[in-house]
């Protein structure tokens, strides 16, 4: 059997990277909640012996408080791996031996990564490592895990290590602490399935710290009970004695013991006011840290909105144009032209395709930049900002990581619940994440903005992310007013990573893993969901036609739609192609703008004159995508205010006329207005299919369908509001 | 220079907090009260009786620094943390 080596270390010590340069597998490095939950595995070959390399979720320390902490914890003590390399944070010494002083009481074979090395030295803390070596008899390497230096040695003390007895860290609790460890060992003992979990003396600190997850496993085995009731006895025992909780007495030895270790590693560290302290001042304080916030998040979005246009156009039209021309002359060599296989292949799955390929610039570059705010550090400071004011509205401020990934995609910002310390605030987060505006519904804001509204286009974008924001916090405050009211609320306590230069290598990894699990996943659900609408839209049940060759009002789809557009009539779009395009957005909101296209344009003759040919084609593919590049570049400037170009200058093309007629005959005339209530409403309504199942196994089906329900009720009267709001004060 | 409640009072020093201090100080911890869920959590990042902390910013949220690493820490759990003044 091969060693199995566990990679464990705090949050930001660069356990992940570290990881990665050991089993070479692309992992994603950074802040992100939750990315360490699913367990990462991989492998390394040293010498003749391959080693399984596992990648264990960040922890400040084995007592399990959360679930990360858990998963440690549980992992540790059920799977013992043959070596446990910790990465610790060489900058903050006291704050990182507490996980490798665990480990080693915990009796594993250690290798000790004293990482970031190099951000030490530019602190001038000066350590000599031999002192943590001789204390614990592990191996301890410097390394910097983003740059690689370091791995060859660490994989080279892995196997060293495996020949090795490990020897287990014996620290003083003092004379009460000790005398109730004494006696909980004998219980311990005495079962024989309680001995099996670890080394006794450990297995008794952690009940008396309070363990869950050991808490949890004796709840599950016959003589568990009696345990946990003297282990609860001695915790009130050590209390009464000491006059602290059990676990501070715990911690405050351990503490002692790790302070004199630092001491003598380091010498007395004088804490020096940095740079980076003062930039923290003006980034957290109390006044100007939102507003700066806010700042950061309008460039973002200006970024992905107005920078990306010319991508987006060249993606369109280069896949509605040449690839679907092309296609069509790949079929007429095979002889399938003109029939249902080319209705099927143009409009069913180029068109699927096209929805998925012509929102990668945008993701890419939203992406890009969460990624630069992630490896900067700076995206720890706004938590710990939104933090004081989500808390006054009820909502836990770590709730704000999974809010920021839900800008990008409700899925993950649900897994990304993982990392909140209760199942309440998981809950709570997990309800009001899907209202943060995700990236493919920013489609539908950017065709009906560039319609109704081109003269404030950002504006009106940028206020849909803004109302979802702010939907999401009255419900949040709803909620933890009502049904999820709570006594003991989470502590918000955070260490804060480096200000640092972002890694390019880190940045890319990022940006590459999320774009192309967008593209993978989209590649599915869209095309799937493509297809099943183009089925639809074949079925003839409503008379006429023949299959694949029918009027789309007759066909299922249309059917389909009539029957859902009363219901929406009120808002001012119930014309049944906008009920369609809803509709389908329940299996992917990425597909409510391809649907419309669809919808709209079956029937509209492409202008038709001498085809180009292959060559001139490929020739126009090129050219237009450095035309594109150039007007990027050109946007830039108006990221900053700065207009060097006038963006307004979008043709009306077949489309954008179809959608503009449609809105303004369903509305009355009110187009502007049913447009805004229709862009609200794709921004509150019931999240796609994918979300409701990440949802579902998160939190249930009952909360499921309270979260379904409940958005489609709020997406409808939030439309309510604007039209019929509207149309009273007479705008429109 | 002692540190001052938010009524401009001289904070009794028994009952002083994290939340109390001003930036600048270096502050020791006496003890850490409330739910065992803050407790665990400060536990584990080494605010604990006997260490020293340099305030780098004091209030929403309070930066403190401890050991060379920086810790934000929201009010509730400020409040929670008595401190004394280190010398």
């Amino acid at each position: 059997m091969r060693p199995v080596v566990a990679v464990a270390g705090c949050p930001n010590a660069g356990k992940t990277s570290l990881f990665n340069q050991l089993s070479g597998a692309r992992q994603k490095v950074g802040n992100w909640p939750g990315q360490t939950v699913e367990q990462y595995s991989g492998e390394f070959t040293h010498g003749a012996t391959t080693f399984d390399v596992v990648d264990l979720p960040g922890t400040y320390g084995l007592v399990a408080v959360s679930a990360e902490e858990a998963i440690a914890a549980t992992y540790l003590a059920v799977e013992k791996p043959d070596v446990v390399v910790t990465v610790v944070d060489s900058s903050n010494l006291t704050g990182s031996l507490h996980l490798v002083a665990q480990i080693a009481e915990a009796g594993h074979r250690q290798v000790v990564a004293l990482n970031m090395i190099d951000v030490a030295e530019r602190r001038g803390i000066d350590i000599d490592e031999s002192v943590l070596a001789e204390t614990l008899d592990v191996e301890v390497i410097r390394t910097v895990a983003r740059k690689g230096v370091g791995t060859e040695e660490i994989k080279a003390a892995i196997a060293r290590s495996l020949g090795k007895p490990a020897r287990p860290l014996t620290i003083d609790y003092g004379p009460v602490v000790e005398r109730h460890v004494g006696g909980l060992i004998e219980d311990i003992i005495a079962d024989p399935d309680v001995a099996g979990r670890g080394i006794p003396r450990w297995t008794a600190l952690q009940l008396l710290a309070g363990d869950r997850a050991l808490r949890g496993y004796l709840q599950s085995i016959p003589g568990g009970h009696a345990i946990l009731e003297a282990a609860a006895a001695d915790r009130d025992g050590i209390a009464a004695e000491t006059t602290f909780e059990c676990e501070m007495e715990l911690a405050e030895h351990r503490f002692e013991w790790i302070t004199r270790l630092v001491s003598e590693m380091t010498g007395t560290i004088t804490a020096t006011t940095t740079w980076s302290d003062r930039v923290d001042r003006v980034l957290t304080h109390r006044l100007f840290g939102i507003p700066i916030f806010l700042v950061v998040m309008w460039v973002v979005l200006r970024v992905t909105a107005d920078v990306t246009a010319p991508y987006l156009d060249w993606v369109d039209t280069t896949i509605s144009g040449p690839v679907s021309r092309w296609a069509v002359d790949l079929l007429g060599l095979v002889g399938l032209a003109g029939g249902w296989v080319e209705s099927l292949v143009v409009d069913g799955v180029l068109a699927g395709v096209g929805g998925v390929l012509v929102f990668v610039p945008v993701l890419f570059a939203l992406y890009l930049m969460l990624a630069l705010l992630e490896d900067t550090g700076y995206m720890s400071r706004a938590a710990a900002v939104m933090d004081r004011a989500m808390r006054a509205v009820g909502i836990p401020g770590k709730a704000f990581l999974p809010m920021m990934v839900g800008f990008g995609c409700t899925v993950p910002a649900i897994y990304a619940t993982r990392t909140l310390d209760s199942s309440r605030d998981r809950l709570l987060t997990g309800l009001i994440t899907p209202f943060m505006s995700c990236g493919a519904r920013l489609p539908v804001y950017v065709l009906l903005a560039t319609i109704f509204f081109a003269d404030a286009k950002s504006m009106v974008v940028f206020g849909m992310y803004v109302l979802g924001i702010a939907v999401a916090v009255l419900i949040g405050f709803l909620m933890s007013r009502t049904a999820l009211r709570e006594e003991d609320p989470a502590p918000f306590v955070m260490v804060m990573p480096e200000f640092r230069m972002p890694n390019a290598r880190t940045v890319w990894i990022l940006v590459w893993q999320r774009t192309s699990s967008f593209i993978k996943g989209a590649g599915t659900t869209i095309l799937a969901a493509s297809i099943v609408v183009w089925l639809l839209l074949a079925l003839p049940l409503g008379g006429g036609g023949s299959f694949a060759d029918t009027e789309v009002e007759d066909s299922a789809f249309g059917i389909v739609s009539k029957g859902a557009a009363p219901v929406l009539q009120p808002l001012g779009f119930g014309e049944w192609e906008q009920s369609g395009s809803l509709l389908s957005g329940f299996v992917a909101k990425e597909v409510v703008v391809s649907t419309m296209a669809q919808l709209y344009l079956t029937d509209a003759e492409s202008d038709t004159g001498a085809d180009p040919t292959f060559g001139e084609d490929l020739a126009e593919v090129g050219s237009s995508f450095v035309a594109a590049g150039r007007d990027t570049l050109l946007t830039i400037p108006s990221v900053i205010g700065l207009d060097f170009i006038d963006l307004a200058d979008d043709t009306d093309t077949t489309l954008q006329a179809a959608v503009r007629s449609s809105f303004d005959s369903s509305s009355g005339g009110r187009g502007s207005l049913a447009a805004l209530g229709f862009m609200v409403f794709v921004l509150l309504y019931t999240p796609c299919m994918a979300a409701v199942a990440a949802f579902r196994q998160e939190f249930g089906t009952k909360w499921m369908w309270v979260s379904v329900i409940g958005q489609f009720v709020i997406a409808w009267s939030g439309a309510f509001l604007v039209f019929q709001g509207g149309r009273l004060l007479g705008l429109g | 220079m002692l540190p001052r409640r938010s009524d401009g009072s001289i904070a009794v020093k028994d009952r002083l907090t994290l939340d109390d201090a001003d930036r600048n100080t270096t502050v020791r911890v006496v003890r850490v009260v409330g739910r065992p869920r803050l407790i665990q959590r400060l536990a584990a990042i080494g605010v604990v009786p006997g260490v020293c902390l340099t305030v780098v910013k004091p209030h929403g949220p309070a930066i403190v620094s401890l050991g060379g690493a920086r810790i934000a820490i929201g009010k509730g759990a400020a409040q929670s943390v008595q401190i004394e003044i280190a010398d």
